[in-house]
């Protein structure tokens, strides 16, 4: 489960931006394209808080709409309106997360330039305008 | 882990099998050792490394795959096989980082890392993930190739990061015992003045291109045998 690792990735970032301080609240954004299981990954972040002594941290975690740009035709798509046409076409790139199939995405959204084409003009010379990426957005630290 | 990373700023110098070759060498030497590609654009350790395995992971990230040689292996060739990959700027920051997180090495004593020719994005985000390492560029022996060679040398050591020296390769062929240097013997003075040291110098083995990580007694994995004791001693000395 991808979720749990990425947890931990957040959960060090967070210590390093709290500089000794104690976390509070933190805001994390997830990228549509990478199919993150936001309860999955809210439980992870939970645990391994707690696990680190950050016992009152609490989180905010929203899903950032996945949206592109043609830089060749100029077309402007976003991820949910071809998801369910492009899951014949991945399957080829799925990584095997714990016996089960999962979209390359999960793991390493950027991939998408490797696999996806514009749908209108079949360029692969295309932006990646929002939901990308997991980030931290912001930590409240105790004053 | 000790990290050592090997670049060039210039393409076809040798850089992927010399990285190979040391993580070969440093494995039958009795260490634990993961070999990262990180030339997003243009992977080649899936090629030297072939598997026809699935990329696997678990709850604690991306699972390298596990060469015959008993080196753990990471390429992103091994996802995405022969398609382009267009990424771009940030993009490839993004890519290095994620990597540099996601994957689950274990316990490894060395970590090779093999970048992309050119002084980039991949490259300033491998150095920023990988501080301590020791870094290594690759170069053929010949003119223009150092001069390449010697901006990357340039952009690591303004970025604080010291390059530990060069790798010469492809320097001489022998033939009937006699060695042929294919680039002539100036390349000596030319490091000299540019003030870049020669950690070693490979010779050209027509017989690498056919089985490319066979190990044998030839005078190319004497010499690469010779390159990793050099690059232990560093590694133990830092």
């Amino acid at each position: 489960m991808h979720e749990w690792s990425l947890a931990e990735a957040l959960i060090s970032k967070i210590e390093e931006v709290s500089s000794g301080r104690t976390p509070l609240h933190a805001k994390v954004s997830i990228g549509e394209l990478m199919e993150i299981e936001v309860d999955v990954l809210k439980e992870a972040l939970n645990v391994l808080a707690k696990e680190r002594g950050m016992d009152r941290l609490t989180f905010t975690i929203n899903v950032e709409e996945t949206s592109f740009k043609c830089n060749s035709c100029g077309l402007e798509w976003k991820w949910k309106e071809v998801a369910k046409r492009m899951a014949k076409e991945l399957e080829p790139y799925q990584i095997i997360d714990e016996g089960e199939p999962t979209t390359p995405f999960h793991f390493l959204p950027y991939l998408a330039h490797a696999i996806l084409k514009c749908p209108k003009c079949g360029s692969r010379d295309f932006e990646i305008k929002s939901g990308n990426t997991a980030k931290l957005l912001s930590v409240v630290v105790e004053e | 882990m000790k990290i050592v990373i090997f670049a060039s700023g210039k393409g076809g110098v040798g850089k992927s099998l010399v990285s190979a070759s040391t993580a070969i060498e440093l494995k039958r030497r009795g260490h634990e050792v993961g070999l990262l590609d990180l030339d997003l654009h243009g992977p080649t350790q899936h090629i030297l490394f072939p598997s026809s395995g699935r990329p696997e992971a678990t709850r604690e990230g991306l699972k390298p795959f596990l060469s015959p040689q008993g080196v753990k292996l990471f390429s992103l060739g091994y996802i995405f096989k022969d398609s382009p990959l267009p990424i771009k700027g940030k993009e490839k920051y993004g890519m290095v980082q994620d990597l540099t997180w996601l994957l689950d090495w274990g316990d490894i004593d060395y970590l090779i890392v093999d970048l992309p020719p050119g002084t980039g994005d991949e490259h300033l985000a491998c150095i920023r993930a990988f501080k301590t390492a020791s870094l290594y560029l690759v170069s053929l022996p010949s003119l223009h190739s150092i001069s390449v060679v010697h901006r990357a040398y340039s952009l690591f050591k303004d970025e604080g990061h010291n390059p530990e020296g060069v790798i010469l390769n492809m320097c001489w062929l022998k033939i009937d015992g006699r060695k042929i240097y294919l680039f002539g013997k100036e390349y000596k003075k030319v490091m000299r003045e540019r003030g870049m040291e020669i950690v070693a110098e490979l010779p050209f083995d027509p017989l690498l291109s056919k089985a490319p990580l066979k190990r044998s007694n030839s005078g190319y994995w004497r010499r690469i045998s010779k390159l990793v004791a050099e690059i232990i001693a560093r590694a133990n000395r830092s």
